[in-house]
């Protein structure tokens, strides 16, 4: 049995709030349409109780937000290696919240996440079956984030709050 | 009395984050050391006295697991406190990783609190960076 595209949605998007207000201490609003200028993609894949791959696509205005506030520092001194390294955590840190929320007992690993930045790209992708797609706002700019999903066995349910 | 630190983490600005919540915790930090991976991070230890470890898991070369093993085999590594910061945290990855001699496991994202806390404990500081084994004498100390 699957976890419906609902639930799984409904988690990705806690995982996303969680990690942006923590790690970046920023605000994000979902939109129904597809956000301009999200030039920056990192990916991680992921095998375990589930399998598949989540994809994070950020504008550049948002990535420098993000890199300034997670390391207190002025945009003046944001670095395209910053915002690598920053974007790369994003969705590790993303997706490992994720997987924990589908699953608290599955284990799972995570691969190196990779980045590159993919100007002028029209993604076209719909939600469907196995993929999950959830747009944002906010002050800063847009982000994309995707999650394939194909899973191997049924969740074991939700585990002890914390060990 | 301050205490050396050792950050392992394959994200320079994870480490930046995780050294300046150290920093603004209260705990006494002397030196802090970076390391991106486990191997970089027995180099450090090779050469330094470090009292507190903060590693991830999930990194490029020798990952902060192989680097558990290392320390755990090592007579006078083993007694170095390690807390493992990582978004990978299964109960059976937590189960894993504290059975490789780990002090405390805590999840990405986190708070600085949660980090400032488990630090305390581990060394043995209280909420206010105090050394809990530090006691003043009754009479104020005078001879």
């Amino acid at each position: 049995m699957k976890a419906d595209t609902a639930t799984s949605r409904n988690l990705l998007t806690e995982a996303i709030f969680e990690t942006f207000e923590k790690m970046f201490f920023l605000f994000l609003e979902p939109i129904d349409r597809e956000p301009e200028g999200c030039d920056l993609e990192s990916v991680v894949q992921f095998k375990g109780f589930v399998e598949g791959r989540l994809e994070v696509s950020l504008s550049r205005n948002l990535a420098v937000a993000m890199v300034s506030n997670m390391l207190s520092c002025s945009t003046g001194d944001v670095t395209d290696a910053k915002i690598e390294d920053c974007a790369k955590e994003a969705a590790n840190v993303i997706c490992g919240s994720f997987l924990q929320r589908l699953d608290r007992r599955g284990d799972f690993n995570l691969s190196t996440p990779s980045f590159r930045r993919v100007a002028g790209v029209n993604r076209n992708v719909s939600e469907g079956e196995g993929m999950i797609r959830i747009c944002f706002d906010s002050d800063y700019g847009g982000m994309d984030v995707r999650a394939v999903l194909s899973e191997n066995r049924p969740p074991s349910g939700r585990g002890p709050e914390e060990v | 009395m301050s205490f050396n630190v050792l950050i392992v983490d394959d994200s320079s600005s994870m480490r930046a984050v995780i050294r300046k919540i150290v920093a603004i915790s209260g705990f006494k930090m002397g030196r802090c050391y970076e390391a991106a991976n486990g191997q970089e991070a027995l180099d450090v230890l090779s050469e330094n006295w470090v009292d507190v470890i903060i590693s991830d898991i999930n990194m490029p070369g020798v990952s902060g697991l192989d680097m558990l093993d290392h320390l755990k085999a090592d007579d006078l590594l083993k007694e170095i406190p390690v807390i493992v910061v990582s978004t990978e945290g299964s109960d059976e990855r937590i189960r894993s990783v504290m059975s490789k001699g780990a002090k405390r496991f805590v999840r990405k994202p986190f708070l600085p609190e949660d980090i400032r806390k488990i630090l305390y404990e581990v060394i043995g500081v209280d909420n206010e960076g105090r050394y809990c084994d530090v006691q003043e004498p009754p009479d104020g100390g005078d001879f």
